[in-house]
């Protein structure tokens, strides 16, 4: 370790010496992290495509216990959340604090502690879900033995974050950095109180709908707008359009986003009052989100072309856009009136995928195609296949959005009209469940191009290409 | 799941360490005032670049560059 940053040190630049010090030890806890991301990503998109299937052909594997709808379906959530997007945080957040503080990642060995027990939890939990046991409340399946595992694997994630901060070599706190502090913060605390074991009856499906939709406040949505807010203006090479609003936007999204909870549980048997302050909490969340739009948009323009060039802005931009969207529909969704229509259909499951894959694993995509090549100092081959990685999971996402949001409201329309027969609510919905299941093909094939090429990436095979920065890089750099 | 505890006093805790959250973030936050994080807005933003990816470059080029159009290119 000390004769490679004695070799580092040659180099004349200063800056770029300590960026490249930086990413190398981030370098095999981010890896690690991102791998088993890519795993479950796997995983969970088969388990959802499977979900999907069930609803045009519901008898297909019904034979097989593990593999009917009330498995498979949570399987998915739980492999798409814990293993999936948790995992792929992780990582992310172990690279933007060290390149945010300038400072190498404090307590590495806690990182790889870190992604072992996630590992072990989420698979235990899967394998429970898989064979019946279950907490049986959403987002919170997985039995304590998962739980116990995960705790510890999330509370070394946060020490290590928070020593690497401690540690910084930079005075100003970036805006992308309040949100992974706040992020880190918080995670532990949220899982640890969600999963104690005194709620019943209401209490509990209260707890439940705090800690999902807190589970998007703290863990999903920092990570995907602390990437955002450091890639588009680190990619285009130029600063964030108004710094002031970025950070009154981080306030304002932790003084509301919080109490969002409970407009899960709107027409639900809770106190008026605790449902009414959710939905006014939910309308106030414009103002944060405005501030992001704005400030995303307004940086991006007269950089559009840029877009040709930077796989990593393609998807992050995306994901930003789908921020916006997903923000704006999630606060008129909160209203009661609204909500008359589109709860228990359809349309709440769009919702759930603009949210988390089109806005959050989209600009994950973008994240990890920026972080990887500084970490393996490989360039990724075969960039053809990233274009098709990003317009088969581009359209299949708009697809599976579109065809949820029209299938949603009228099945939402049709089990309002009393002259209606129930089973036409679902009748109406048969097309639309067909092209989700197409949409969930579109993007399983996306995903196949890219865990194709991010495999290449980690052992550093396929096609050679070196492009800078990396050409401009000390050769002491590459292992 | 036996609860361990009656619903009142779990409540009670919950209550303590919701205060105790709002009160981190908010002492998070009077901290960020004192330490002068909102005092130079303007220059906190280029807090990201450096000499060597100054503003102005492009950090990201895997499909290739503007002025050339040419993505890949031989090692020596």
């Amino acid at each position: 370790m000390n004769s490679d940053q004695e070799t580092f040190n040659i180099n004349e630049s200063p800056e770029l010496t300590s960026r490249v010090l930086t990413d190398a030890s981030a370098s095999g806890p981010v890896i690690a992290f991102f791998t088993s991301a890519v795993f479950w990503l796997l995983i969970g998109t088969v388990f959802g495509l499977i979900a999907s299937i069930k609803f045009n052909f519901p008898d297909w594997l019904g034979s097989i216990p593990a593999l009917t709808f009330g498995r498979v379906r949570p399987a998915h959530l739980n492999a798409v959340i814990y293993g999936w997007a948790s995992m792929a945080i992780a990582g992310c957040y172990v690279w933007l604090t060290a390149r945010l503080c300038r400072t190498e990642v404090g307590w590495p060995r806690l990182l790889y502690i870190s992604v072992l027990l996630w590992n072990m939890g989420v698979l235990y939990g899967i394998i429970s879900i898989l064979g019946g046991h279950t907490q049986g409340m959403e987002w919170l399946e997985f039995p304590r033995i998962a739980v116990y595992l995960i705790t510890p694997a999330a509370v070394s994630l946060s020490l290590s974050i928070l020593r690497t901060f401690h540690a910084r070599q930079v005075k100003h706190i970036y805006v992308s950095l309040w949100y992974v502090l706040a992020s880190v913060v918080w995670f532990p605390i949220l899982y640890l109180i969600a999963n104690l074991p005194f709620y019943s009856g209401v209490t509990q499906a209260a707890a439940n709908w705090w800690y999902a939709h807190n589970l998007l406040t703290v863990w999903v949505t920092p990570a995907g707008l602390a990437a955002a807010y450091y890639f588009i203006p680190k990619v285009i090479g130029r600063p964030i359009h108004s710094y002031y609003l970025s950070l009154l936007g981080f306030w304002t999204f932790a003084l509301f986003y919080n109490w969002n909870g409970i407009h899960h549980l709107v027409g639900g048997p809770l106190p008026t009052w605790l449902i009414s302050t959710s939905i006014v909490a939910s309308v106030l969340m414009f103002i944060p989100v405005i501030t992001v739009a704005i400030n995303h948009h307004l940086t991006m323009i007269g950089h559009f072309k840029k877009l040709k060039y930077s796989p990593t802005l393609r998807f992050v931009v995306f994901g930003a856009m789908c921020y916006t969207a997903v923000s704006f529909q999630g606060s008129i969704e909160a209203l009661r009136s609204f909500s008359e229509v589109s709860h228990f259909t359809h349309y709440t499951i769009g919702h759930a995928h603009l949210g988390l894959y089109a806005f959050f694993t989209m600009i994950l995509f973008g994240a990890i195609y920026y972080i990887m090549p500084r970490l393996v100092k490989w360039e990724w081959p075969y960039p053809v296949l990233i274009k098709f990685h990003f317009w088969f999971v581009a359209l299949g996402i708009a697809l599976y959005v579109v065809s949820l949001t029209i299938g949603g409201i009228l099945q939402g329309f049709y089990m309002n009209d009393a002259s209606q027969p129930f089973i036409e609510s679902v009748n109406i919905t048969k097309p639309y469940l067909l092209a989700r299941s197409i949409a969930g093909v579109l993007i399983l094939i996306g995903h196949l191009f890219f865990i194709y090429i991010f495999t290449l990436m980690v052992t550093r095979k396929g096609a050679i290409r070196l492009t800078p920065p990396w050409r401009e890089e000390p050769e002491a750099a590459t292992r | 799941m036996a609860t361990l505890m009656p619903l009142p006093l779990a409540g009670l805790i919950l209550i303590l360490v919701a205060l105790l959250g709002g009160a981190m973030a908010m002492f998070a936050f009077l901290w960020a005032v004192r330490s002068k994080q909102f005092k130079d807005l303007s220059s906190g933003a280029y807090a990201i670049f450096d000499e060597e990816e100054p503003v102005g470059k492009m950090t990201d080029n895997t499909f290739g560059f503007p002025e050339s159009e040419e993505s890949t290119e031989k090692r020596d």
